[in-house]
C-alpha cells in the first residue's frame, strides 16, 4: 500500500471468492481438455459444448454474486474499493458488468456452435470449447486488471485463443487465411500497444494504472509528446482489437472466414472485451489528463462511425455487411468515452459507462439473433450473398421477422434495443454539447437504414431465388439462440428501464 | 377501478390486431360484431371509471419507468382524472354508435374490413391520447392519430377529391403538430420532465434551465407553440381549411373523428395543460382572440354552403372556435362541458346527414333535396333535435353549454368576444335551420326516381341515432342550475375550481335563446314560408357578403395567390437551380457516398500487408498530428 | 556509459526493422519473425526503463518475462496457422493469401 486512500486490500484467500468466475471457466477449460483425452472421440463431441456452456452459466452466476460482494462493501460506508495484490487485479461493478455479457455471450456463442459441430465433423469439439472458455476469461481479465502486465496477457490469451479459433476448419482454405490475417494484424497491435506501454512504464516507473495516474498528472506537462505517444500507440494497438478506422481492415475478412460462432464471437465478446480494456486503461491511467487527449478518440470516432457505414453500403456478402456493420457499432460505441473530454464531471463518466454498457448488451442480442439466422439461411442457400435472402418471408416466415427485427435493431429503429442504445449514446452527446458528433450519429444511422433496407427488400419483396420451396429446417439450439435475440432485442427496446435502471444504480468503479 | 384503465385503450388495440389477422376478406357481420364489442366494453369500464372517480377523485397517474437518462426519468403509463374519464366516456360511447352505424352505412363496401380495421385503430390511438399522463406519449399518440384520419379521409383514394383532401388534411395538422413538437421539447429542455404534474410545478414556480429568454416570456412562447398544435388539430383559423375538405371521407368518419372526438383534442390538450396557459395572461388572450374570429368566422361562411356535410362541418369549425375561446376567458368548466355536449349533438347531426345521404344515394347537394320528412321521418326527428341543440334552444343540450360560453365571455370583461359569439350563434342557427328547412319540408327538387326509392335505413343505422339524440336533449342538464351544476363539481373533481365559473345570468340565458329563435325564424320566412326571397338577397344588396360567404371568404383562394402562388413561382425558379445545381450536389453526394463505399469495398484488396500498411500510415497521421499538436516537433 | 536515449533509439530502430519485414517480406515465417523483432524492441525499451528509467523498478523485467513468453506462445500459434494454410494452399507467400477481398 503506497499511498492511495479509499482502498481495501484483500487477503489472498479471498482470491477463490473474488476470482471464482475465472476460476471456474480456467477449471472447466483443463476439465474439458483432459476429458476429452480419455473418453471416446463421439461422446467427447456430445459433452463438451455442454459442459462448456454449464461453466459459463456457474461463472455467470458467480459473477452475480460479486454484484452482491461490490455493494455489500459500499454499504459498508467506506467507499473502499476491493483488490487484490496491490490494485493488481479489483473488484468492482464495471468489471462485473462485463464479465455477466462475456459469460453470456460466449454461452449463446456455444449454443449455436453446436449446429456448427454437426455440420462440420472436422473440427475437434474439445478444443474448440476449451479455446472458447480460456478466450472468454483472457476477456474477464481484461475487465478486471488494474495492470498493464495483467492486461496485456488478459489481452493476449483472448486474442491467441482467437486466431485459433478462426483457423479452426482445417479443411477450410479461407478459414485459415482468415485467421493468418487475423494473427499478423493483431500481433503487429499488440506490439505496438507493447510499445506505448513501454513509454508509459518509462515515465511513470509504473505498469499499475491505479498508482501510475498519479504520476502521469504529475509528469504530464514535462513529458507531453511522449506521455501522448504512448496514449497514442496503446490506443492503436487497442483500436486494432475492436476495429476502429483506419485499423479495421482486417475485419471483413477474417469475420467472413471464420466460422459464423466465432465471427459472432468476434463480432460480440472480442469487441466488448476491447472496450471494457479500452475504457479501464484510459479512464484510469489517463483520467487526469483526459482533456488533453479525447480528441484522437473523437476523430477516430467520427472516422468509425462514416467509413463503417458507407463501406457496408455497396457489400452483397452479408458476413462482410454485418462485419461493416460491427465496425461502425464500434464507433458508437467509443463515442460515450469519447465526449467525456468535454464536460467530465463525474455523473457524465457513470452516464457514459452505462450508455457503453447498454449498447454493448442490445448489440450482444441483436448481432447473436442475426448470425443464428445467417447460418441457417446461408447454409440452405448455399452462398453467403444478399440473394440467399430473398424470398425468405414465403419460406420462413420467423426467420424474416427476427432477421428483419435484429438488422432494424442495428439500423436504430425504434421499439428495439438498438434505438434506445442510439438515443442514449445521441443524449451524451448533447449532454456535453458536442452536437455535430450526435449529427453524424443520425447521419450515419441513415446511411445503415438505406443498406439494412437492401436485407428487408430481398427477404420480403423479392421471390425466392432458390429452387427448392421447402421449409427451412432450424436446428433447436439455433431457434433457442435466435428466441434469446429477439426477446431481448424487443424487451430492451420497449422497456429499456429494465436495464437502465440496474446500470444507474451500479458501483462502477467500486463507489 | 381507475388501476384498470389501460384496458379501455387495449380494447380496441384487441380488435384491431383480431381484423387485422382476419384480413380483409372477413365477413361484415363478424368485423362489426368484434368491433362493436370492443367498443361497448371499453364503454362499460368507462362508465366504472366515470363513476369511481365521481366518488373518489382523481388519482395519481399509473406509470412505470421506461427510461433513465442520467438524472431524469422518462416514464410511461396512464392517469384519469375527472376530464379525461369524461372524455374517455364521451370516445366510447360515440366510437360504439359509429361502429354499429358504418354497418348500414359501409355496407357493401369491398375495403369493409379494413374501414374497421382503420376506425379501431384511431379508437385505440385517440383514448391513447386521452389517458397519456405525459406529453411526450401525448405528442406520439397525436401523431397517431393524424396518421388513423389520414387514412380514413383519403379512405376512397379512388376519389381524386379524398386524395387531396387526405394529403390537405395531413399538411395543415402537420404544421401544427411542428408548433406542438417544439413547445414539447422547450418544456422538456427547460423542466427536465415531460409529467404534466412535474411540468405545472415547474411553470407555478417559474423555474427553467434555459437562460436565453426570461420566464414569462417562455411561458407565453411555449404555451403559443402548444396551441398552434391545438389550432391544427381543432381547426382553428388560419388552419381550419382542411377540416370542411376531410369530409370526402365516409359520414361515419366526420361523425366520429372530425366532429366528436380528434377535432376537440386541440381543445382537450389546452385544458388538459391549462395551468401552463393560465399562467400567461397574454397567450389566452391570443388564444381567446383566434377562438372568437373562428367561432363567427366558420359561422358566416356556413351561411352560405350547399352540400349538407359541408354545412355541419363549418357548425363544427365554430364551434371549436366557441370552446376555444371560452378557455380563452379562461372559462374552462364551460369549454370542456360544451366539449362533451358538442360530441353528442354534432355526432348525432352528422349520422342524421348520413342517414339522408345514403337514403338518397349519396348525393349530398341541399339544393336537390327537400319534402324528405315523408320518407325519413326518424332520420328528421333526430335531425331536428340535433339541429335544435345546435342551435341552444332550451332545454337542449346547446343551449347550456353555449349559455355558459357567452356568460364566461361576458364575464371576462371582453365584450367584442362576447357580441361576436352572440352573432354567430343567431348565423348557427339560421344556418343549420336553413338545411332542415331545405331538406326536410317542401318538394323533393332531385331526382323523381331517387325519391320514390328513398327510404328509412335499418335499425343498425336508427338506433345510433334515437340514443344520440337523448343524449342530445339530456346531457345540457348536467350542468344546468336544476342539477345545481354537477358537472362542474365533477370536473373539478371535489378540488379547487380551475380557470372561472359564474353563476348563470337568466336575462342572458334569454337573450341567447331570442337571438337562436331570430335565426330560425328568418330561416323559416326565408326556405320554408318562402315570404322573403334568398335569391333576391343573394343578388341584390347583400352580394358581395353572399359571395364571400359562399366562397368561405376565399381563404382557400387567398392562400393560393398569397402562398401557393408565390411558393409555385419560387418553385419553378428554385427547380431550375434544384435540377441543376441541387439536384448536381445530392446526386453527387449520393452517387459519391457509393463511389466511396466501392473505393473503399476495393482498397480492400486481400492483402495483409495492405491492411498493416494502412493501419500504419493512419497511426502515424495520427501521431504526426498529435506531436504537431503538442509541439514535440517543430 | 551508455545513455538511456541510446538504448531508446536501439529499441525504436528495431521495431522500425521490425515493422518494415512484417509488411513487405513474402514468406510468412519471416513475417512472424519480424513480429518476433518488435516485441524484442519492447523488450529492450522495458528493460531500459526498468534500469536507467526516471523511477527505475523491477516491474519491467517482469513484463519482460511475461512478453518473451507471450511472444513465444504467438509464434507457436503463428507456425500452427501458417501449416494449415500451406496445406491447403501450397504456398507460404503472404501474397498469395487473397481468396477473401473486397
Amino acid at each position: 500500500m503506497n499511498g492511495i486512500n479509499g482502498v481495501t486490500q484483500l487477503a489472498f484467500s479471498d482470491v477463490w471468492r473474488v476470482m471464482a468466475p475465472e476460476i471456474l471457466l480456467v477449471l472447466g477449460g483443463f476439465l474439458i481438455l483432459v476429458l476429452d483425452l480419455f473418453m471416446n472421440k463421439e461422446s467427447s463431441r456430445r459433452l463438451s459444448p455442454q459442459l462448456g456452456i454449464l461453466f459459463l452459466i456457474a461463472a455467470f452466476v458467480m459473477t452475480i454474486r460479486n454484484f452482491g460482494l461490490v455493494s455489500d462493501q459500499t454499504a459498508g460506508g467506506t467507499g473502499e474499493l476491493l483488490n487484490l495484490s496491490n490494485m493488481l487485479y479489483v473488484l468492482d461493478d464495471f468489471g462485473n458488468v462485463f464479465k455477466l455479457l462475456f459469460t453470456a455471450g460466449t454461452a449463446l456463442v456455444l449454443l449455436m456452435s453446436i449446429d456448427f459441430f454437426k455440420q462440420n465433423p472436422e473440427v475437434k469439439v474439445a478444443e474448440y470449447t476449451y479455446l472458447m472458455l480460456f478466450a472468454t476469461t483472457g476477456a474477464m481479465v481484461m475487465a478486471s486488471s488494474l495492470d498493464l502486465i495483467t492486461l496485456f496477457v488478459g489481452l493476449e490469451l483472448l486474442s491467441i485463443s482467437s486466431y485459433v479459433l478462426v483457423a479452426m476448419r482445417r479443411n477450410h482454405a479461407k478459414s485459415a487465411e482468415g485467421g493468418m490475417k487475423y494473427l499478423v494484424i493483431g500481433s503487429i497491435a499488440s506490439a505496438m500497444a507493447l510499445y506505448g506501454m513501454s513509454f508509459l512504464y518509462g515515465v511513470t516507473g509504473q505498469t499499475n494504472l491505479a498508482y501510475g495516474a498519479q504520476t502521469v498528472i504529475q509528469m504530464w506537462l514535462q513529458f507531453k509528446p511522449l506521455l501522448t505517444l504512448a496514449f497514442l500507440l496503446m490506443l492503436i494497438g487497442f483500436g486494432v482489437k475492436v476495429s476502429l478506422v483506419p485499423f479495421h481492415q482486417w475485419s471483413p475478412d477474417t469475420y467472413e472466414g471464420a466460422p459464423n460462432p466465432v465471427t459472432a464471437f468476434l463480432a460480440v465478446v472480442s469487441k466488448a472485451a476491447g472496450f471494457a480494456l479500452i475504457l479501464r486503461t484510459f479512464l484510469w491511467g489517463f483520467s487526469g489528463v483526459f482533456g488533453d487527449v479525447y480528441i484522437y478518440l473523437v476523430i477516430l470516432a467520427a472516422l468509425t462511425m462514416v467509413v463503417g457505414n458507407v463501406a457496408a453500403l455497396s457489400q452483397k456478402n452479408i458476413k462482410r455487411l454485418l462485419a461493416y456493420s460491427s465496425v461502425a457499432q464500434a464507433g458508437y460505441l467509443l463515442l460515450p468515452l469519447a465526449v467525456l473530454g468535454k464536460g467530465k464531471s463525474i455523473d457524465n463518466i457513470w452516464l457514459a459507462l452505462g450508455q457503453t454498457s447498454f449498447y454493448l448488451v442490445a448489440y450482444l442480442f441483436m448481432t447473436m439473433g442475426a448470425f443464428a439466422v445467417l447460418t441457417v439461411v446461408t447454409r440452405q442457400a448455399g452462398n453467403e450473398t444478399l440473394e440467399a435472402f430473398r424470398g425468405l418471408w414465403k419460406r420462413a416466415p420467423f426467420l424474416a421477422v427476427s432477421m428483419a427485427v435484429f438488422v432494424l435493431s442495428m439500423a436504430g429503429m425504434p421499439l428495439t434495443a438498438g434505438f434506445i442504445g442510439k438515443f442514449y449514446i445521441f443524449l451524451g452527446t448533447i449532454n456535453t454539447e458536442m452536437y455535430w458528433l450526435g449529427g453524424l450519429l443520425f447521419a450515419t444511422s441513415a446511411i445503415a437504414f438505406y443498406y439494412y433496407f437492401g436485407v428487408l427488400k430481398a427477404m420480403f419483396l423479392k421471390d425466392s431465388a432458390v429452387q427448392s420451396h421447402d421449409k427451412i429446417q432450424v436446428p433447436v439450439s439455433l431457434t433457442v439462440t435466435i428466441a434469446i435475440g429477439l426477446i431481448g432485442t424487443l424487451a430492451l427496446g420497449i422497456f429499456p428501464d429494465l436495464l437502465m435502471k440496474f446500470l444507474n444504480g451500479l458501483h462502477w468503479f467500486g463507489q | 377501478m381507475v388501476q384498470n384503465a389501460w384496458l379501455i385503450p387495449l380494447f380496441p388495440l384487441v380488435a384491431y390486431l383480431l381484423l387485422f389477422v382476419l384480413g380483409r376478406r372477413a365477413q361484415e357481420g363478424i368485423v362489426t360484431a368484434i368491433s362493436v364489442l370492443a367498443a361497448l366494453a371499453g364503454f362499460i369500464v368507462s362508465l366504472l371509471i366515470l363513476s369511481d372517480v365521481h366518488a373518489n377523485g382523481a388519482s395519481a397517474p399509473y406509470v412505470f419507468h421506461w427510461l433513465t437518462v442520467g438524472q431524469n426519468t422518462l416514464s410511461m403509463g396512464f392517469e384519469v382524472t375527472p376530464l379525461n374519464a369524461m372524455m374517455l366516456t364521451v370516445v366510447t360511447f360515440i366510437s360504439t354508435l359509429v361502429l354499429l352505424f358504418s354497418k348500414g352505412y359501409l355496407h357493401g363496401d369491398a375495403r369493409y374490413s379494413v374501414f374497421y380495421q382503420y376506425l379501431n385503430l384511431f379508437i385505440f390511438s385517440m383514448l391513447g391520447l386521452v389517458i397519456s399522463p405525459n406529453l411526450l406519449q401525448v405528442y406520439i399518440f397525436w401523431e397517431l392519430v393524424g396518421l388513423c384520419s389520414f387514412l380514413l379521409v383519403g379512405f376512397w383514394y379512388f376519389k381524386p377529391e379524398a386524395a387531396a383532401a387526405a394529403k390537405k388534411a395531413f399538411i395543415v395538422t402537420r404544421i401544427g403538430d411542428v408548433g406542438l413538437f417544439i413547445g414539447i421539447v422547450l418544456i422538456y429542455v427547460a423542466t427536465g420532465t415531460f409529467e404534466y404534474s412535474g411540468v405545472f410545478e415547474a411553470f407555478e414556480a417559474k423555474k427553467f434551465a434555459i437562460d436565453w429568454i426570461t420566464p414569462d416570456h417562455f411561458i407565453t412562447l411555449v404555451a403559443i407553440l402548444m396551441f398552434i398544435g391545438a389550432m391544427g388539430k381543432s381547426a382553428q383559423f388560419p388552419l381550419h381549411t382542411w377540416l370542411p375538405d376531410a369530409m370526402e371521407g365516409p359520414t361515419p368518419v366526420s361523425a366520429l373523428i372530425h366532429a366528436a372526438t380528434m377535432v376537440a383534442a386541440g381543445v382537450y390538450l389546452v385544458a388538459r395543460a391549462f395551468p401552463i396557459f393560465e399562467a400567461s395572461p397574454d397567450a389566452l388572450t391570443v388564444i381567446g382572440i383566434i377562438g372568437g374570429i373562428t367561432a363567427i368566422f366558420a359561422a358566416l361562411i356556413g351561411l352560405t354552403q350547399n352540400d349538407i356535410k359541408r354545412v355541419v362541418a363549418y357548425s363544427t369549425v365554430s364551434q371549436l372556435g366557441y370552446m376555444v375561446m371560452a378557455l380563452g376567458v379562461s372559462a374552462y368548466a364551460a369549454s370542456t362541458f360544451h366539449l362533451m355536449t358538442h360530441a353528442f349533438f354534432k355526432a348525432l347531426l352528422f349520422l342524421a346527414a348520413g342517414s339522408v345521404i345514403h337514403a338518397i344515394h349519396h348525393n349530398q347537394d341541399i339544393r336537390f333535396m327537400g319534402g324528405l320528412w315523408k320518407k325519413l321521418p326518424l332520420t328528421g326527428w333526430t335531425f331536428l333535435i340535433g339541429a335544435l341543440a345546435l342551435s341552444g334552444i332550451p332545454p337542449f343540450a346547446g343551449f347550456w353549454s353555449k349559455d355558459e360560453i357567452l356568460l364566461g365571455a361576458l364575464k371576462s370583461g371582453n365584450t367584442t368576444l362576447f357580441v361576436l359569439g352572440l352573432i354567430a350563434a343567431f348565423c348557427t342557427a339560421f344556418y343549420i335551420f336553413r338545411v332542415f328547412f331545405m331538406t326536410f319540408t317542401g318538394e323533393f327538387r332531385g331526382e323523381k326516381e331517387v325519391y320514390e326509392h328513398a327510404h328509412e335505413s335499418g335499425s343498425v343505422m336508427t338506433i345510433p341515432l334515437v340514443l344520440l339524440s337523448i343524449m342530445a336533449i339530456v346531457a345540457g342538464l348536467l350542468n344546468s342550475p336544476l342539477t345545481d351544476h354537477a358537472f362542474e363539481h365533477f370536473i373539478f373533481g371535489g378540488g379547487e375550481e380551475i380557470g372561472k365559473v359564474y353563476d348563470t345570468e337568466w336575462w342572458l340565458a334569454g337573450l341567447a335563446t331570442v337571438v337562436a329563435l331570430a335565426g330560425i325564424g328568418l330561416s323559416y320566412l326565408m326556405y320554408k314560408s318562402k315570404s322573403i326571397n334568398p335569391e333576391a338577397l343573394a343578388n341584390g344588396p347583400l352580394r358581395p357578403f353572399y359571395q364571400l360567404s359562399l366562397n368561405k371568404f376565399y381563404v382557400d383562394e387567398l392562400y393560393h395567390v398569397a402562398i401557393v402562388k408565390p411558393v409555385v413561382w419560387i418553385g419553378h425558379i428554385l427547380n431550375f437551380i434544384d435540377k441543376w445545381v441541387v439536384d448536381g450536389i445530392v446526386h453527387l453526394f449520393g452517387e459519391g457516398t457509393y463511389i466511396g463505399s466501392l473505393g473503399l469495398k476495393y482498397s480492400q484488396n486481400g492483402q495483409v500487408q495492405t491492411y498493416g500498411l494502412v493501419t500504419l500510415i493512419g497511426a502515424l497521421l495520427l501521431i504526426g498530428a498529435a506531436m504537431y499538436a503538442v509541439g514535440g516537433v517543430k | 556509459m551508455l545513455s538511456v536515449e541510446q538504448f531508446l533509439t536501439l529499441g525504436a530502430i528495431l521495431f522500425c526493422i521490425g515493422l518494415f519485414g512484417a509488411l513487405t517480406k513474402r514468406n510468412i515465417i519471416i513475417v512472424l519473425v519480424s513480429i518476433e523483432l518488435m516485441l524484442n524492441a519492447v523488450n529492450i525499451n522495458l528493460l531500459t526503463f526498468a534500469r536507467f528509467g526516471l523511477m527505475p523498478s523491477i516491474n519491467g523485467q517482469i513484463f519482460t518475462l511475461f512478453t518473451m513468453t507471450i511472444a513465444a506462445a504467438e509464434l507457436a500459434v503463428g507456425l500452427a496457422v501458417l501449416i494449415s494454410l500451406y496445406r491447403n494452399r501450397n504456398t507460404s507467400d503472404v501474397r498469395d493469401q487473397d481468396l477473401m477481398k473486397w
